[in-house]
């Protein structure tokens, strides 16, 4: 299924080194168009600069790295196809912009330098304030937002762009419960108009049910497999060290760690 | 005082201040919200090795104040971008270093302090007619850009590295501004001197910002604050018979002070 369809994201042999730490050790990974694609791992085992250097941030060391078919530094207009919600936002939330602006912001690449925006983008952005809930924010500045809400800005500035390639790193951080939720349902919606959607994300088992893919990393990638392949399991075993493993639960699978069947 | 306007060094010192005014906050704005200011001491720094270099060449210092700076400036720019120096430590390398080679040439050219003074702290009544014409073309093509390329400046200020994931070129527009920054320097020179340029370029854009939470706006007052400081100090500086950059940059603070004490950004923070 996956050899049939077209390859969007095809990471090969990717080193990244760190202050000569080895943060990412020969990497390959693919990502096919429509694919939903998890990556899941501890605390420093290189999700985010991995994702980081799919989207050319960060220049490998070693290895290639192609989306759309090109390689990631010579990406142009297709650059306007991604979506990307970092996990850190190194901004200022004191910047005089309103949310709306910002969302609209997602929009530029798309419209092109020195061009103006157009009804259809300030309809888009609007759309896409909708859509994570916060329309009626999008007069107010980013500092008189909480932390979720904040996440949300960024959530829809990703989808304002209506991207074919979406990148989420752990987007639902500080979101609550109902808002996550709705994102999930989000992403659903997304990937059945084929919507090619990377999400970096610890609970990965809400959304376990529509992943196609799970790629578990640690420095190196320990498995790329589907949510119910019993290697998946193994591979979460293996690096959150101790009995962590898929809990199947009507249909939603989560990782669990035995000692907190609750968790 | 009002027959100081009928001199023609006057009328020259007005137009420049105006000009020199809008410059320094438009690129201010920048500056504050991208948080570049220290680059702009740098750049300002720089430029004495630039106008040293003018002074032994024996050309109008102005023009090799302009490439020098904006060597100096890219050098910072590329420096930071791609090793492992801090943008701060990158400034300080070039700053302290562009500085000793215009004492060096400075000193090489003997009897030459005099004018100096003038570039270091500056004077506004020297300005001379090919200056004023000189600011006139790079206020106009600074502001055009400013005009054009408005979205997607305030967008690699605001967010460079989403800037880039969408398909702006943000280093290209990273370095365009420093690029004007480095052009915003020289013109300032004989306005307010080296030694003060970088407070005209931050401080009427610090004050806008304790103002509004619109970016526009910022851009707005800021403009008029650069332009009422300039204007309003060059004659009281003349009345007074005082220094015209000191008296510009001091009246620019207390225009900053007075809009921190009344701003809605402190009274939320006080909230918070
Ligand atoms: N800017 C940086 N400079 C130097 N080292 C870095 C930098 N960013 C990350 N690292 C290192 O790279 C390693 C992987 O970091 P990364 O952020 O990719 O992990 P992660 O899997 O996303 O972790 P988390 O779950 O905490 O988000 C870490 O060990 C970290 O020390
Ligand atoms: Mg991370």
């Amino acid at each position: 299924m996956i050899d049939s369809a077209e390859t969007l994201i095809e990471i090969k042999d990717v080193t990244i080194l760190r202050h000569g730490l080895t943060v990412l050790d020969s990497v390959s990974l693919t990502v096919s168009r429509g694919e939903f694609t998890a990556i899941v791992g501890p605390n420093g085992s290189g999700k985010s600069t991995l994702v980081r250097a799919m989207l050319g941030l960060i220049k490998p060391d070693r290895g290639k790295i192609r989306v759309f078919g090109v390689p990631v530094d010579q990406l142009h207009e297709q650059r306007s196809k991604i979506g990307y919600v970092p996990q850190i936002f190194d901004i200022d939330i004191n910047f005089p912009v309103s949310v709306f602006e910002i969302v609209l912001m997602g929009r530029y690449g798309r419209i092109g330098v020195g061009r103006r925006t157009r009804q259809d983008d300030r309809d888009a952005a609007m759309a896409a304030l909708e859509k994570v809930g916060i329309g009626d924010l999008k007069d107010r500045s980013l500092a008189r937002l909480s932390g979720g809400q904040r996440q949300r800005v960024f959530i829809a500035r990703a989808l304002a762009n209506r991207p074919e390639l979406l990148v989420l790193d752990e987007p639902t951080t500080g979101v609550d419960v109902t808002a996550t939720g709705n994102l999930y349902s989000l992403l659903r919606t997304l990937k059945k108009e084929g919507v090619t959607i990377v999400l970096v994300s610890h609970d990965i088992g809400v959304v376990a049910s529509y992943i196609d893919t799970i790629a578990c990393l640690n420095v190196s990638l320990v498995a790329h497999c589907k949510p119910d392949e019993e290697v998946c399991s193994n591979a979460l075993c293996e690096m959150y060290g101790s009995h962590a493993a898929f809990f199947h639960h009507s249909d939603t699978p989560h990782i669990v760690v035995e000692d907190h069947p609750d968790a | 005082m009002l027959e100081s306007f009928a001199f023609a060094y006057m009328q020259r010192a007005t137009v420049a201040g105006v000009l020199v005014g809008a410059l320094c906050a438009i690129i201010g704005v920048y500056v504050v919200l991208k948080g570049l200011a220290f680059i702009g001491a740098g750049i300002a720094h720089a430029s004495f090795g630039g106008v040293a270099i003018g002074v032994w060449l024996g050309i109008n210092p102005i023009w090799s104040a302009i490439v020098f700076c904006i060597l100096t400036a890219w050098g910072i720019g590329i420096t930071s971008r791609s090793s492992h120096v801090k943008e701060d430590t990158a400034v300080g390398v070039f700053f302290a270093s562009t500085m000793a080679l215009g004492i060096l040439l400075i000193g090489l050219k003997q009897g030459y302090q005099v004018d100096l003074f003038s570039y270091l702290f500056g004077s506004i009544l020297a300005v001379t007619i090919q200056d004023v014409w000189t600011t006139v073309v790079i206020t106009a093509v600074v502001l055009a850009t400013v005009l054009i390329l408005y979205k997607d400046l305030m967008f690699i200020t605001f967010d460079s590295e989403m800037a880039e994931v969408t398909g702006v070129p943000a280093g290209r527009l990273y370095f365009l501004l420093i690029t004007m920054m480095a052009l915003t320097v020289v013109m300032s020179i004989k306005v307010v001197g080296i030694v003060l340029v970088s407070a005209l370029i931050v401080t009427p854009a610090a004050a806008a910002y304790q103002l509004t939470e619109k970016f526009r706006n910022m851009m707005i007052i800021a403009v008029a604050f650069g332009i009422g400081s300039c204007v309003v100090g060059l004659i009281l500086s003349d009345i007074l018979g005082i220094a015209s950059g000191a008296t510009i940059v001091l009246l620019s603070t207390a225009i900053f002070f007075l809009c921190a004490a009344i701003s809605p950004r402190r009274r939320r923070t006080k909230e918070l």
